[in-house]
């Protein structure tokens, strides 16, 4: 009888083994896919905060400036691909011929490499300078006949 | 013939039924397992897609490939057993995407693969713990999955 018991109990373990396993594996993908789908919704969100910013700034007018704090636009989360990052490639990319703002995702959680989105801007005469003490990273200021945004190149790059 | 005796007798008959029970139902048990987490790892493959898309997502899946202006949803899965080749018992998957004002795109069409490929992904995924390469052989070939063989193909309709 011990012989019989043993065999269904290796029948039923793994049977239960099988299920478990299937769970387990889905469960992770779906945290992982959830997580991504979060993740890239926030990068776009931030192309649209920078848009935004630099939209204001032009409508503005000339010695209008914002400033985006770190707590705003924080590049290091935002490269980041651990939990609370968004795996944003940087730089992140104003093409003034397009007039877009160009962000891209990395996507290795989920298998594809990398996910792109373009943002829409209004202005062309938009150019890139180092921050300095007066104008601290990420500061877009308009000059009159450029919007200028002061961050550093590794961050940001105007084509 | 003493109580011990006929405790054994019954315990040993009960025993053997559900014995018998799972053994008959375990390769039952054990392909619907297989299909049931292969009908799921597609599903969210192409809800994935489909919400990254939705967000303006572009990705590097091919050049000629044309995006949704509308809002796309993955409506249904469906699974079915499509003979057997070299002992692979091939099942073809079937996702059916509503391109609500757009106009349907071919199953054949690049988008569709690509739709296809993401989906066919999570399914390789979902059996082997790691991801493989999104790209157009991925969609032809389908994933092999011990005696199985998959296909993913992508279904549009207005609506």
């Amino acid at each position: 009888m011990r012989g019989q018991i043993s065999l269904e109990a290796i029948m039923v373990l793994g049977l239960t083994i099988i299920i478990l396993t299937s769970l387990v594996s889905i469960n992770l993908e779906r945290l992982n896919t959830a997580r991504e789908i979060g993740e890239a919704g926030e990068a776009r969100i931030i192309g649209e905060l920078l848009a935004t910013a630099i939209n204001n700034v032009y409508a503005n007018g000339e010695g209008f400036s914002l400033y985006l704090s770190s707590a705003t636009l924080n590049f290091t989360l935002l490269n980041s691909t651990t939990i609370e990052g968004l795996g944003v490639q940087l730089p992140l990319i104003v093409d003034t011929s397009s007039r877009t703002i160009n962000i891209t995702k990395n996507s290795s959680k989920t298998g594809m490499e990398v996910w792109n989105v373009s943002i829409s801007i209004i202005p062309a005469n938009i150019t890139r300078e180092d921050p300095t003490i007066l104008y601290p990273q990420t500061t877009i200021r308009n000059n009159g006949s450029f919007v200028i945004i002061y961050a550093n190149q590794t961050y940001i790059r105007v084509l | 013939m003493g109580e011990k005796g006929q405790v054994s007798l019954e315990f040993i008959l009960v025993t053997g039924v559900l014995f018998i029970i799972v053994i008959s139902l375990f390769p039952y048990l054990s392909q619907q397992n297989v299909l049931n987490k292969a009908t799921t790892m597609a599903r969210d493959g192409g809800i994935y897609a489909l919400s990254l898309l939705n967000m303006g997502y572009t990705t590097s899946f091919d050049q000629d490939i044309s995006y949704p202006t509308d809002k796309w949803r993955l409506k249904d899965v469906e699974i079915a057993y499509a003979g057997e080749v070299n002992s692979l018992k091939i099942y073809n998957l079937t996702l059916k995407v509503g391109t609500g004002g757009d106009d349907p795109p071919s199953s054949e069409s690049n988008i569709g693969k690509f739709l296809g490929a993401v989906a066919t992904n999570y399914i390789f995924y979902g059996f082997n713990g790691y991801w493989t390469t999104v790209d157009s052989n991925l969609w032809a070939n389908g994933v092999t999955i011990s005696d199985y063989k998959f296909y993913v193909r992508v279904e549009f309709e207005s609506g």
